[in-house]
């Protein structure tokens, strides 16, 4: 199975020097792919610059949002940000896409969240037509530039709802989930669109290495999930903080059908990396 | 003055190679700012897409959108996009800013080309706020992250109306034009009232742009670039056609004339995306 790592571009004081540090030497390790998270309203960096500029300083890794919300955005200028990430980075772009759940991200981009999931299905089938060359709107012009990866970036579904999971056959190459129970019902999805071999399965967790290793972990959810009060603990107790619980996640999850592990940082010293990559071997 | 540069993101058969190179040959040659324009409906690399990529290989150059139309972009997806440039370049990240004109473009995102003045004016004041660490709206959280220049970017304002230019004093540090120069004085003139009319101290930046295309083929490249870029409007492709400095002559006596005008920065635009467009302007500027 494959691992990635997540960028910590929601780490408290997360710098522009941490995050292509942290690009070079995924790049040059034993990881398949560099991912980042998407949030507005809190202080993170916005996922599609930060994938740009890990496009220009890598040749080897694929470019993973995990996940971005699409729903906020503008269907047309997102096609066009993302078609030139691929072309930056040579094909390497794949982007886990989802509908979106926290009220504070749509109030600050003043989109309503009460018909995301109408909205996102209309987006998808809007940025898919661009990705191929036709007109955004109906006798207008193309939007480029063309994509590198042919009809576009791989797209991975995000999400656990069944509206939401039913997606996966109908324009994902794959599923992207931290939990595996929802990913039968993307194969079955997969199954009833009539496509061909299974969808790709992509897995995230949190972890966190090293002697102050549960000190880092608190720090970090307890910010991260301060919007849904008492769901940092359970947060806390599921990030792994041992080269050895690493190891044995990622077994289960190969067992569970994932075709690849995002690992996902709670600190942004690239040490973390560093102490993976030793740990993986 | 300074002297910028374009990169060829609107050429036909630019490449991601090819313009991480012009990043690195820009930021390790005389100029100051790598720019970037700015098309939807169009094959274009995206500009913020391409200042971020440019970020991550450059250190001194500063980075530029001339200029990118805001209305059709979400104020607080820009504004974060925008810092987070800022962030990763070390605060090196200049916003041109317009209301944009071009129908196919507003008609590609969906967006009002009615009302687009009213709506550049509220986009200008939600990114400010967002920047200075206030909530995008009220009650709600802030959106990160600060950007590494307190405050935000840096504005230019974009533009030759009347009501554009008057958006200079409250909201820009400077303003940026690609006309010659009797446009430039007058629309500089309405700057800098616009400017005092608002208490601000010094005066605004200037800068201003202009096409170029150097070497054997220099008036086939000028003419196949225009023609394409222009299409929707012939008309401008012919003078712009005709405006494109061919020699490095005409590129030096221009940049006295630009600096006698007081122009802080001449951006030079290229109508080719080989290095070597930038190899003779390096050259030849020497």
């Amino acid at each position: 199975m494959k691992i990635g790592v997540d960028l910590p571009t929601a780490v408290e004081g997360v710098t522009g020097e941490d995050i292509l540090d942290w690009a070079r030497f995924a790049d040059t390790g034993p990881f398949s792919s560099i991912a980042v998270l998407d949030r507005i309203a809190y202080d993170n960096l916005d996922p599609v610059a930060t994938l740009a500029a890990v496009a220009a300083v890598t040749n080897r890794v694929r470019l993973l949002t995990a996940v971005l919300m699409l729903p906020m955005r503008n269907a047309t200028l997102f096609a066009k940000q993302a078609a030139t990430i691929d072309v930056i980075s040579n094909g390497r772009l794949t982007l886990g896409l989802s509908v979106g759940v926290r009220e504070a991200d749509f109030a600050a981009t003043q989109v309503s969240l009460r018909t995301r999931g109408n909205l996102f299905d209309e987006q998808l089938a809007l940025v898919k037509r661009i990705w191929s060359g036709e007109p955004a709107v109906e006798g207008g012009e193309p939007v480029g530039p063309a994509p590198v990866q042919k009809g576009g970036p791989e797209v991975l579904i995000g999400g656990w709802s069944p509206r939401s999971v039913e997606r996966v056959g109908k324009w994902g190459d794959g599923y992207i989930s931290g939990n595996p129970d929802t990913y039968p019902m993307a194969l079955a999805s997969w199954k009833e669109y009539g496509r061909e071999g299974k969808p790709r399965f992509v897995a995230t967790v949190g972890f966190n290495l090293g002697p102050k290793a549960l000190e880092g972990v608190e720090r970090y959810q307890t910010r991260y999930w301060a919007y849904v009060p008492g769901s940092a603990q359970s947060r806390i107790d599921t990030t792994l903080m041992s080269v050895q619980a690493i190891k044995d996640h990622v077994r289960v999850m190969e067992d569970h059908g994932a075709d690849e592990l995002i690992l996902v940082p709670c600190e942004r010293g690239v040490e973390q990396m560093e102490r993976l990559a030793d740990g993986l071997g | 003055m300074k002297i910028g540069i374009d990169m060829p993101t609107a050429v036909e058969g630019f490449d991601g190679t090819t313009m991480l190179e012009w990043a690195r040959l820009a930021d390790a040659g005389p100029f100051s700012s790598v720019g970037v324009i700015d098309r939807i409906a169009f094959p274009n690399f995206d500009g913020l897409t391409t200042l971020a990529a440019v970020a991550a290989v450059t250190k001194r150059v500063r980075l530029l959108t001339s200029v990118l139309m805001l209305p059709m972009r979400n104020a607080t997806l820009f504004a974060k996009q925008a810092a987070t440039i800022d962030v990763i370049s070390n605060g090196r990240l200049t916003l041109g800013l317009s209301v944009g004109i071009r129908e196919a473009d507003f008609a590609a995102t969906q967006v009002s080309l009615r009302g687009r003045g009213n709506r550049f004016d509220e986009q200008l004041a939600t990114i400010k706020r967002i920047w200075a660490g206030e909530p995008a709206v009220e009650g709600g959280e802030p959106v990160g992250p600060m950007p590494a220049r307190k405050g935000g970017p840096e504005i230019l304002i974009g533009g030759w109306a009347p009501r554009a230019v008057a958006r200079v004093g409250p909201w820009g540090d400077g303003y940026i034009t690609g006309q010659g120069p009797d446009t430039i004085m007058k629309t500089y003139g309405m700057a800098l009232k616009s400017w005092e009319e608002n208490g601000r101290e010094g005066k605004p930046r200037l800068v201003a742009s202009v096409a170029y295309n150097l070497g054997p083929k220099a008036l086939e490249g000028a003419e196949k670039f225009h023609n394409r870029y222009w299409a929707y409007n012939p008309g401008f492709g012919q003078r712009y056609r005709d405006s494109t400095f061919l020699t490095i002559q005409r590129i030096k006596d221009y940049a006295d004339e630009m600096e006698a005008l007081g122009v802080d920065e001449l951006i030079l635009v290229p109508c080719e995306h080989g290095v070597e467009q930038m190899h003779r302007l390096t050259e030849g500027l020497a």
